[in-house]
């Protein structure tokens, strides 16, 4: 079979998975090598942030990871291939596993997002992907160069990917939740007082600023008033985006209900007896459009 | 032309009026178009006011006053006016037997007329004679028991008075039933054959066989002679031993000129009358005896013979009634169409004229309804009218079934004779009988009845009229459509005893013999009084049967074989909830010497004295409960043994509730097996917890004031398949959640994951202070079930109890944050924020509300908490149960409970769980919403509407229904063939239907329908025994792509609080947690699983590792998603599935083999093995 080498741009690299214990004493798939197929680009990050710098030229983003995929993996596997890359870090998407990224931070706060200290600069990364990035620029390119090299010569020399030995099974699992259960309450309630430290930092910041506001007279004369509820210079301005559409329907509202006797002529009174029956008469129609629809789903058979 | 009788010319009367009858529908048609509007508001007016309503007059239609409108306007947004009626068009359309197997039948009955005129006649014949006529042909004489030996008077075959059409047919109200139509036609035999003293011991009765018989011998060749191929049996009347008929089906043959009418299904039944008016009837009168036999005491004291006095009337008066219903129906137009309803109502609830079936069915529905025409009140006033609808006359009818008592309180009597003036009265003082009785006739129509048949029919009545004054929803179906009458769905509790086992030790003498004919007679009779002694309170209606009915046999035989030997005794009952798990059967007060002796006899050694709390010293039995038998089950061994069979033996009583109740775990608690399966005690030692742990949290010192505690765990609403037990820390539901909010506070921050961090330095707080200053443990855990929310927490708290909670915080400011992140969104964003807020108002408001709800409900429906849990049981051994929510689960189960229609509310484990199943096989969610009103009990009809209480209930408006509906509707116009949502299941505490029903996807959902309606198809092929209840809880993994087989290096029965299989419960016992509670690993592997294959897989599993048999084995089942995992992708890094290269450019596809290698990467030393589909 005719290896497929590339895809869309991607190097297709296919790694060796070893069979576990247990499926070797099980014999599943005996008959010849597992392949997994991993799928390699250099990155490339298309945003216009300032910190546009030699990060760039020196990661790999990586598709299609085998499971349980961690920066020590990662290593192990690069020290194999490529001998000299020295990988320098390794982020990936481990949890979010919808197709989007959402930062409930961002969408539920009105302050000015100028001051977000983001602690990871990289942006949403699918499910399953990862970027590697190397301690240099010859790092990338001796990996690339070395997996080039591992596509073309086909499937006898295809590198083993190892698995974190210890990601497996019983006590893995057991890790697993014992992390989630217990918590560690000294380290927590540091991260806790770090954050609300920060948010409070934050809110004070926009609220000096919503203050700053207060004080300046613009060119007619007026000045903000301002709650003493009011926190955030976003929250006003949403606030009165929204009354004034409320208020605009409200009039429109108010234009239709004008003060106006409903049965003070006799007309009145017929056509509203009229539309009444026609009601009447509507909703028969509907009724036995409602049994015709029954009856063509067989509704009125007992047996 | 051939020569016709008097009877031929009814039958050629009733032939005209079938296209006379055209004509006048047809009429009525146009009519109805003519007047649409206005027929729909008179409609509906009368029934507001059914009662008194007059009849639809043409002045009332034309006026219509603005009252008119109005009501009409307010009663047509009911809907269920003008549909009804529609429907009812609709139903009686399709009722209607086909005009071809009309005609047809009316050739065949004119061809079978000509026949019989045929047969010669016949004089003067001995019983010896009888025999040697009879020697040398097949047919014998059908005699009843006793067979005659030697007598006095001489058999003939003369040409009958009268042949005449009778029955349904006759009247035009015959329907098409599965089985068939049964045409019924009456021979009168000639007056002159009889004597004055014939009714005497069997005498007319033996002349009626001999002429049965010699008519069969010659129809039997006459026929073929006359080109009508028949087969002819003997059948009993009804299933009356003392009147057989002649059944009579068509052959086919290939010969054209033969008349062939098997393709109607149809069969005739001849049969042999009597003269009308030939014996005195005083003399019959129920409570007259006409059997005379020699007995050792004086023979004055004879019982009644009041089955065969009745037999021997109604053998007299077939054509009689026929022309009194006649007559009514040519006066009330309505008649027939309502006849027909009535029939129908009556055999989708299993009810007919015959003794097996309750005695009741559409000869007696009409004559009720034509002596209600007449009267029927207590002042002889009309209860039902001439010019009502045939809605209206069903309606009235019911209605009278369901409220007034023919039985003890009182009875009906009416005169056939007299039909236009009042002629029917109510009288108080029954006779102990359901009674209507026929002043001119001198029979009492329901004499085929037993007190057990009526007490159910008029349950029936009064169910279906709460239904009837349903103005909500639409009740058509329940009513008319559904047929109830499976013995697996319809009773409570239903127990077999076969017969043989009675045999010996009954006395069924020559006296109980003309009393109740039959021995099956006899024991069903002793088996209800006994049963209705015994059990008192504890069952609402008690159902006595036999398994088998033969009434059918072959003319070559004198009577059916006897199946004593085989036959068994079908006990069904409908129980009390309230009443049926007592210990205690209360007697009379130690002073009442009489009653006392009474009661000892009747309960033997059981009775005891006891003294209770307030000093009273009373007679009583004490009963022990258990696990797996219900009391009743009990009570009714015992006493079986007491009065069946001379306390000598046991008597095999065969019922499956136990079988059933077995699915349900035990819990590891001292004694469990001696809890009644109603015994809530387990979870009440949780509440007790509870109760404790929110007292002391309320009066911890924190920055704020806690205002309130919601519990939101189906342990503390009593829905958790597991029984609670301390220190039970692997069961999957050990950690009970409880929603914690403070009072209202400005100081939350206005952001979420900051509010978040606030809430996790309170939790702080509150573990610090427990830790430290209370006995509890605790310590916090991540709460991750809202995507994308990382930072929320819960506090995990162990009681010294035993038990564990964990606590999380609800603020003001939560569904705000939610929303707005909803508002600032981008379009692609808000898909998936719309799916997390629906997940946070599931987690904390929702959870509340439905709590709160299911709580109260799970109390008030005392078999909700065993029946949702033994559902739960069947989920789980499905592997269906980690699919679906517990609140989902649990509000499917209740839709039996709060809108059993067309049953009653469940009263056993059984019918529960059986009940929920039904419905989950039959509810076509495509089409279908499932709207609940939770609330508990029923609206009294009686009730004016307007009366405070059912104001202020909770229950769904019409209003409310509507919206749900629409909502419903709405949905389904975007998404018809419900891919996006299934289960749409809308009540008051949500009003969009969606939100417990949101995460599923539709194979699961189409498995779970799939699954219920072969359990339900089991169940009716092969009934409910140990076999294929074992069946119902054996997972079919046939259908899943494969099957991991796991197991665990240690047990978790025990420590699940589950009584493990084999072992003695003493020697284990929870008395502590160990250092770190680590929770099933095997669902945290089905977790690591989802996560990483969710898009290309579907993992299933059992929730409850320690229900499994060995306690420490699972298995994950995986069905691979069909559209994902054949086929070809383009290629993209996020498709979300394990990608190998394909064969085509650009496209890449599954990669199973790896796939495969990762799981078992995943599960390393859990996985015992691995099986893929063959």
């Amino acid at each position: 079979m005719s290896q497929v080498q590339e895809i869309k741009g991607f190097l297709v690299l296919p790694v060796r998975l070893e069979p576990t214990v247990v499926q070797q004493k099980l014999k599943y798939n005996n008959e010849g090598a597992i392949y997994h197929y991993i799928y390699l680009k250099k990155h490339s990050v298309k945003r216009d942030l300032k910190s546009m710098e030699k990060d760039d030229e020196r990661s790999l983003f990586i598709a299609n990871l085998p499971i349980n995929t961690d920066l020590k993996t990662i290593k192990l596997f690069f020290g194999m291939i490529a001998t000299g890359a020295i990988v320098e870090k390794f982020e990936q998407n481990d949890f979010n596993t919808f197709d989007i990224d959402i930062n409930l931070t961002k969408l539920t706060s009105e302050m000015n997002e100028k001051t977000e200290v983001s602690n990871s600069d990289y942006s949403y990364i699918p499910f399953g992907c990862g970027i590697v990035t190397f301690l240099d620029k010859n790092g990338l390119n001796l990996a690339l160069q070395s997996i080039k090299k591992l596509i073309k010569k086909g499937n006898d020399n295809l590198p083993i990917w190892e698995f974190n030995k210890e990601l497996t099974g019983l006590e893995y699992l057991k890790k697993k939740i014992l992390s989630q259960e217990y918590l560690d309450e000294n380290e927590l309630s540091e991260k806790v007082a770090k954050d609300m430290h920060n948010f409070n930092l934050k809110e004070q910041q926009s609220l000096d600023e919503l203050n700053e506001m207060k004080d300046i007279v613009d060119e007619d004369g007026f000045t903000l008033v301002v709650s003493s509820h009011r926190k955030t210079k976003n929250g006003i301005f949403g606030k009165l985006k929204s009354s004034a559409q409320a208020e605009k329907h409200e009039i429109i509202n108010l234009k239709q209900k004008k003060k106006e006797k409903q049965d003070f002529y006799r007309f009145q009174l017929r056509e509203r007896k009229k539309q009444e029956m026609n009601d009447l008469l509507a909703k028969f129609k509907e009724d036995q459009e409602k049994v015709k629809i029954m009856k063509e789903k067989r509704r009125f058979k007992p047996y | 032309m051939v020569k016709r009788s008097r009877g031929g010319e009814v039958l050629s009367q009733e032939i005209n009026g079938v296209e006379s009858f055209e004509v006048e529908s047809r009429k009525d048609e146009k009519k109805d178009n003519n007047e649409d509007i206005s027929s729909a508001s008179s409609f509906e007016q009368e029934n507001e006011v059914d009662d008194t309503a007059p009849p639809n007059t043409k002045r009332q239609k034309q006026q219509l006053s603005a009252q008119d409108v109005q009501v009409a306007r307010e009663t047509a947004e009911l809907f269920k006016s003008n549909i009804f009626k529609l429907q009812i068009d609709e139903l009686i359309k399709e009722l209607k037997l086909k005009d071809s197997h009309v005609s047809l039948i009316e050739k065949v009955l004119h061809r079978l007329y000509d026949v019989i005129q045929q047969i010669p006649e016949i004089k003067d014949l001995s019983l010896e004679h009888v025999e040697t006529y009879l020697k040398n042909s097949k047919v014998s004489v059908p005699f009843p028991d006793p067979k005659p030996t030697k007598l006095n008077y001489q058999f003939s075959y003369l040409k009958p008075e009268e042949v005449s059409l009778v029955g349904s047919f006759g009247l035009k109200t015959g329907i098409t039933t599965p089985k068939g139509v049964t045409v019924d036609i009456a021979l009168t035999m000639p007056k002159s054959i009889f004597q004055q003293k014939d009714y005497l011991n069997y005498r007319c009765l033996y002349k009626r066989s001999f002429y049965l018989s010699y008519l069969c011998e010659h129809l039997h060749s006459l026929s073929k002679k006359n080109h009508l191929p028949i087969k002819i049996s003997y059948e009993y009347v009804n299933g009356d031993v003392l009147c057989p008929a002649l059944k009579i089906v068509s052959v086919d043959t290939q010969n054209e000129d033969d008349l062939i009418f098997a393709k109607t299904k149809s069969s005739i039944r001849l049969i042999v009358g009597f003269p009308f008016g030939i014996f005195d009837t005083k003399k019959l009168l129920p409570d007259r005896n006409c059997i005379r036999v020699q007995t050792s005491d004086d023979s004055k004291n004879l019982p009644p013979t009041p089955l065969y006095n009745s037999s021997i009337l109604s053998s007299t008066s077939y054509e009689y009634y026929l022309k009194y219903l006649y007559t009514t129906k040519k006066t009330t137009e309505a008649f027939k169409d309502a006849s027909i309803l009535g029939k129908l109502w009556l055999q989708q609830r299993g009810f007919s004229s015959s003794f097996a079936d309750g005695g009741f069915g559409h000869f007696e529905f009409a004559i009720l309804m034509s002596a209600l025409l007449q009267g029927g009140g207590v002042n002889g006033n009309k209860i039902l009218l001439h010019g009502f609808s045939s809605y209206q006359l069903f309606k009235a009818t019911i209605k009278y079934l369901a409220t007034q008592d023919l039985s003890e309180e009182g009875y009906l009597s009416f005169n056939s004779l007299i039909v236009e003036t009042n002629g029917a009265f109510y009288k108080k003082n029954g006779f102990n009988v359901p009674t209507i009785f026929d002043k001119n006739t001198k029979i009492n129509i329901l004499w085929k009845m037993t007190k057990s048949s009526y007490e159910i029919l008029k349950k029936y009545a009064s169910e279906s009229l709460l239904l009837l004054n349903d103005v909500v929803r639409d009740r058509f179906e329940s009513i008319f459509l559904e047929n109830i009458s499976s013995d697996l769905f319809k009773y409570d509790l239903v127990i077999k005893c076969p017969l043989n086992q009675f045999l010996e030790n009954e006395n069924f003498g020559p006296l109980e013999k003309i009393s109740f004919l039959t021995f099956e007679n006899y024991i069903k009779n002793k088996v209800y009084v006994v049963l209705r002694k015994a059990l008192g309170d504890r069952v609402k209606q008690i159902s006595v049967n036999l398994e088998k009915n033969d009434n059918i046999f072959s003319v070559s035989r004198r009577k059916p074989n006897s199946n004593l030997e085989t036959n068994s005794l079908v006990v069904g009952l409908y129980l009390n909830p309230l009443e049926c798990e007592k210990l205690i059967t209360k007697g009379p007060n130690n002073d009442d010497q009489e009653a006392c002796l009474k009661f000892k006899s009747f309960w033997g050694q059981r009775a005891s004295l006891r003294k209770f709390k307030d000093g009273v010293i009373q007679l009583c039995c004490l009963w022990e409960s258990s696990f797996e038998q219900p009391i009743i089950v009990e009570i009714i061994k015992y006493i079986f043994k007491l009065h069946l069979c001379n306390n000598e033996k046991d008597i095999d009583v065969k019922t499956s509730v136990n079988e059933l109740q077995k699915f349900l775990p035990q819990p590891l608690l001292p004694a469990s097996s001696k809890q009644s399966i109603l015994s809530l005690h387990s979870y009440q030692s949780l509440n007790a917890s509870y109760e404790s742990l929110t007292k002391l949290l309320m009066n911890l010192e924190l920055p704020l004031k806690i205002r309130s505690f919601s519990p939101i765990s189906p342990a503390l609403r009593y829905t958790s398949l597991l029984q609670p037990v301390p220190f039970a820390y692997s069961n999957p539901d050990f950690y009970n959640e409880v929603i914690l909010q403070f009072e209202s506070s400005t100081k939350w921050p206005d952001e979420l994951i900051a509010l978040e961090k606030t809430k996790t330095a309170f939790l702080l707080k509150i573990n610090e202070l427990l830790n430290n200053e209370t006995n509890y443990k605790s310590n916090l855990t991540t709460f991750n079930k809202i995507q994308f929310n990382d930072s929320a927490t819960s506090l995990t708290i162990l009681t010294p109890e035993g038990y564990g909670f964990k606590i999380r915080i609800l603020t003001e400011r939560d569904e705000i944050l939610y929303l707005r992140a909803i508002e600032n969104s981008t379009e692609r964003q808000k898909q998936i924020l719309k799916k997390v807020y629906l997940e946070f108002v599931r987690n904390y408001m929702g959870a509340i509300k439905h709590h709160r709800t299911f709580q109260t409900l799970s109390h008030h429906y005392v078999f909700y908490s065993a029946s949702v849990r033994l559902f739960k049981k069947w989920l789980d051994s499905q592997l269906l149960l980690v699919h679906f929510s517990d609140e989902l689960i649990e509000l499917i189960a209740i839709k039996v409970f709060v809108d059993p229609a067309p049953y009653s509310v469940p009263s056993s484990v059984e019918s529960g769980f059986l009940r929920i199943l039904q419905f989950l096989s039959r509810w076509n969610w495509k089409e279908d919403a499932l709207i609940l009103d939770l609330v508990k009990g029923k609206i009294d009809p009686e009730e004016d509407e307007d009366q405070m209480t059912n104001k202020l209930s909770d229950r769904l408006t019409i209003q409310s229904y509507q919206l749900i509906n629409s909502n419903f509707e709405k949905l389904r116009q975007q998404d018809p063939s419900g891919s996006k949502l299934q289960f749409f299941i809308g009540s008051k505490d949500d009003y969009s239907g969606i939100l417990w029903s949101n995460e599923h996807s539709l194979p699961l959902s189409v498995r779970l329908t799939a699954l219920s309606r072969a359990a339900i198809n089991i169940l009716k092929q092969n009934g409910l025994n140990s076999e294929t209840i074992k069946l119902l809880f054996t997972p079919a993994l046939n259908d899943y792509d494969f099957i991991i087989n796991l197991k665990l290096p240690f047990k978790l029965d025990s420590s699940s609080g589950i009584l493990p299989q084999n072992s003695f419960k003493n020697l284990i016992q929870l008395t502590s947690f160990p250092e770190e509670i680590i929770s099933d690993p095997l669902s945290k592997l089905l977790e690591e699983l989802n996560k990483y294959f969710k898009d290309s897989i579907i993992f299933s599993s059992s929730k409850f590792t320690g229900l499994n048999p060995s306690g420490d084995e699972n298995i994950i089942s995986g069905l691979f998603y069909p559209g994902i995992t054949t086929g070809t992708k383009k290629f993209k890094v996020n498709l979300g599935f394990n990608l190998k290269p394909s064969n085509e450019e650009d496209k890449v596809e599954f990669n199973k083999e790896a796939v495969i290698t990762e799981i078992f990467r995943l599960g390393g030393d859990l996985i015992q093995g691995m099986n893929f589909k063959p």
